[in-house]
């Protein structure tokens, strides 16, 4: 039905209620990711598969690499470009692939590293640039994908000066920062977090560096506009931060905000992550075989407000699909993803106006002008009037309820039979 | 199923009350001598004309079943059919003989109800072909065809054929035309060709330059093992440097089949880096790098852990997944050819006429 007549208050929940699917797969997911319209979930598996899933069917409509260059090991991450259609993953057998969902039967192009891959994301997808984090490095990646795959470190050109006094450990997580894609954020084995501005491949400078925690940083995540900052970190607390960086001078400034702590099991978090725009929401997966739930709590105040249930076993990953406003999250034990999202019931009665849905008998009162003869001309005119007023059939709205952009690019993966009709219809 | 729409609901009358006698059918009426047939559900009788069945139908009856048993009212097995356990019962018919006035079944293994018609059908197709050309066409396939059975396999045969003979210069550039100058033929066979011929190959020799690899790995890690024997043994030497290696590869010795003891990851190892020997002297030399000619020496290193198998796995999914694509690609060249040479065919016989 469409959106714009449900009821507003089941439409324009901000965070979904009740699990409404699982996605049983076989090849076990380790990692999920929305595409950015969220009309895709591409999942990576234990076995180093990638999975393409079609969200309106649920079922899977692409297997890249199947002619070639699939991943032998766990994908540990998985990137979408803005516009859908070119695909980075990382897996632990030391390799990052960049796929092109419109042939996707083999990668793009690979860059292969001497040792397990964290993560990699895309920093300008554009540019073909991206940053990665390598295992046991105590620096990230840039990779520039737009000839031969080229890494180069993502380091202060006098870093010397700066870990002398300090040693921040390997470099674990990077996030690339929404509003300012040329800086990335890193989060460090030893609890630094270091701000680094993007240059070129060869120059990139540390423009700030605050140590959090002494335990490793799990997670970094920003929200889309890039006022706040959360920070997964393994001594089991998740720090939300507002962040400000200055457009000319570069300087950041960091206020915590709120700290989210399991108080009685203690439990760390697995995975984080905000709603979008201005994240109002923060949703965490819990650590340990005893925990089976999601929790999403509302920034401003840093109060619980949904667990979401209904997993039967510890959740791992967590994506969020603002546009359909479902979360997804793939369990620990069987592999499998959960998908909860907004149950709108049906409302027909919004097709007409007039209408009213009751809930029990109600005695009819006449309103006081309701069966007034009106002039007849009068009433013509007003017709003709409001027929007058032209209706634009043909700009597309920009915003869907929830603010999500539409008008942004989206990539359509194609269907491979045509090959198969050509080969039929060549010879008629 | 549900009763048809000129059936009127079923009853149990079997004699009429008022005459005495015994009734059947649809329109539970007494037997005059029409044509019947009985129900192998309820044994009951039913006249032809009651059920719309053209009377010529009457030696065509396999098994005959009334409306009301199709329809799960009446019948032997109706518990069963309500419960499920088995589907309601259709009436089967015969094969008809293939003359079409002809209402008798065929005989076994047949389309004809017996010799003199399948002749007559055969004689009626000869007749009906028009020119003198077909008919010598039809001559020469019987007389060229050494077995019955082979003649009788005609157009179940493919049409790839790769040994096409081409009478005349005009057949050959038709040939080309179609069949060798296609795009979608000449894009998979250059596919096959590039499999086949490069990157196959290239990951086999990968593996075996992996294998190659190890092999060396092995010689040295024995080598080694024996140098810190010796060592044990003569209780002399540089034994200080090496000490706490030392140990934990005795302890690896001990358990029987030598394990791992350096890590022996090597970004360049298509080419040995230099003989066992060399390489051992030289790590005894440097008891402190952890990488001596790009080979990581490290004991125990979780940076390379597992880069074996990582990497022979990679090659061998690489040359299956390689493998059943050529497989892939040969079905479909096949298909193509088909299509094409069917085509040429097609062409050939329309510049004939």
């Amino acid at each position: 039905m469409n959106i714009l007549l449900q009821d507003p208050f089941a439409v324009l929940k901000e965070h979904p209620e009740k699990l409404t699917h699982t996605i049983e797969n076989p090849l076990r997911t380790e990692c999920l990711q929305f595409s950015p319209c969220g009309d895709y979930l591409a999942l990576g598996c234990a076995s180093g598969a990638l999975l393409i899933y079609d969200m309106d069917t649920l079922r899977p409509i692409c297997v890249p690499g199947n002619m070639l260059g699939a991943h032998v090991r766990t994908i540990t991450s998985i990137s979408w470009s803005p516009d859908g259609r070119f695909l980075l993953t990382s897996s632990r057998d030391w390799s990052i692939k960049l796929w092109d969902l419109s042939a996707p039967s083999k990668p793009l192009k690979e860059i292969c590293f001497d040792s397990p891959i964290w993560g990699c994301q895309w920093l300008d997808a554009r540019k073909w640039l991206c940053v990665a984090t390598v295992f046991e490095e105590s620096d990230a990646y840039v990779i520039d994908f737009s000839n031969d795959p080229v890494a180069s470190l993502l380091r202060n050109p006098d870093k010397r000066t700066l870990s002398s006094t300090s040693d921040h450990g390997y470099v674990l997580v990077c996030t690339v920062h929404t509003k300012h894609p040329s800086v990335i954020i890193a989060g460090t084995s030893k609890g630094w977090l270091d701000f680094y501005k993007f240059h070129s491949l060869s120059q990139s400078e540390c423009i700030y560096s605050l140590k959090i925690t002494s335990s490793n940083i799990k997670h970094v995540v920003i929200s889309q506009d890039g006022g706040r900052l959360a920070i997964n970190s393994s001594d089991r607390t998740i720090r939300q931060y507002e962040i400000r960086i200055d457009d000319k001078s570069f300087t950041v400034e960091l206020n915590l905000e709120h700290k989210y702590q399991d108080v009685i099991n203690k439990l760390q978090w697995n995975c984080i992550l905000f709603s979008n725009n201005t994240a109002e929401y923060l949703v965490a997966s819990t650590h340990g075989s005893s925990a089976h739930e999601l929790y999403i709590w509302e920034t401003t105040s840093g109060t619980l407000v949904r667990v979401l249930e209904g997993a039967e076993e510890e959740l791992i990953d967590i994506n969020w699909d603002f546009y359909s406003m479902s979360i997804v999250s793939n369990g620990f034990e069987s592999g499998n993803v959960y998908v909860w999202s907004v149950v709108v019931p049906p409302k027909w009665s919004a097709l007409a106006p007039d209408f009213e849905e009751v809930e029990e008998n109600v005695d009819y009162l006449e309103k006081e002008d309701e069966f007034d003869e009106v002039d007849e001309t009068e009433q013509q005119q007003g017709i003709e009037q409001e027929e007058e007023i032209a209706i634009d059939l043909r700009t597309r709205e920009q915003y869907d309820v929830r603010g999500n952009n539409l008008l942004v690019e989206r990539f359509t993966i194609p269907t491979d039979y045509t090959r198969i009709i050509k080969m039929q219809s060549s010879s008629i | 199923m549900s009763l048809p729409q000129w059936c009127p609901p079923h009853s149990n009358v079997k004699i009429n009350s008022t005459t005495g006698e015994d009734v059947y059918c649809i329109c539970k009426k007494p037997d005059y001598g029409e044509l019947m047939v009985g129900c192998d559900g309820c044994d009951d009788w039913f006249h032809f004309a009651c059920l719309h069945i053209p009377g010529q139908f009457k030696d065509l009856v396999f098994s005959f079943f009334c409306p009301y048993c199709q329809a799960g009212i009446t019948g032997k097995n109706k518990d069963a059919i309500i419960n499920g356990e088995m589907s309601l019962p259709k009436t089967l018919w015969k094969r008809k003989c293939r003359i079409s006035d002809c209402y008798r079944p065929c005989l076994p293994d047949s389309k004809y109800c017996s010799e003199e018609h399948g002749k007559e059908f055969v004689n009626d197709i000869w007749t009906r072909l028009k020119t003198d050309e077909d008919r010598a066409t039809v001559k020469q396939m019987v007389q060229q065809t050494e077995h019955i059975d082979k003649f009788k396999k005609f157009g179940q045969l493919d049409f790839i054929n790769n040994d096409i003979v081409l009478k005349n210069d005009e057949e050959k550039k038709t040939f080309d035309q179609i069949v060798v100058q296609d795009p979608t033929l000449m894009a998979l066979e250059n596919d096959l060709q590039e499999i086949q011929e490069k990157t196959l190959p290239s990951f086999k020799k990968k593996l075996k330059l992996i294998e190659v690899y190890l092999g060396w790995l092995d010689n040295v890690y024995s080598e080694i093992l024996k140098l810190d024997n010796d060592i044990e043994t003569n209780g002399e030497g540089d034994k200080a440097d090496t000490k706490g290696t030392k140990k934990r590869k005795k302890k690896n010795s001990d358990r029987g089949r030598p394990r791992r003891n350096i890590c022996g990851y090597s970004p360049t190892y298509e080419s040995l880096p230099c003989s066992v020997e060399e390489f051992v002297l030289e790590m005894g030399n440097n008891g402190e790098t952890t990488t001596i000619r790009g080979v990581c020496t490290k004991l125990k290193c979780n940076r390379h852990l597992d880069w074996v198998s990582t990497n022979q796995e990679q090659y061998l999914q690489q040359i299956d997944s390689l493998e059943s694509m050529q497989e892939r690609l040969h079905h479909l060249i096949q298909a193509r050819k088909k299509q094409l040479n069917i085509q040429y065919f097609e062409q050939l016989s329309r510049k004939g006429v």
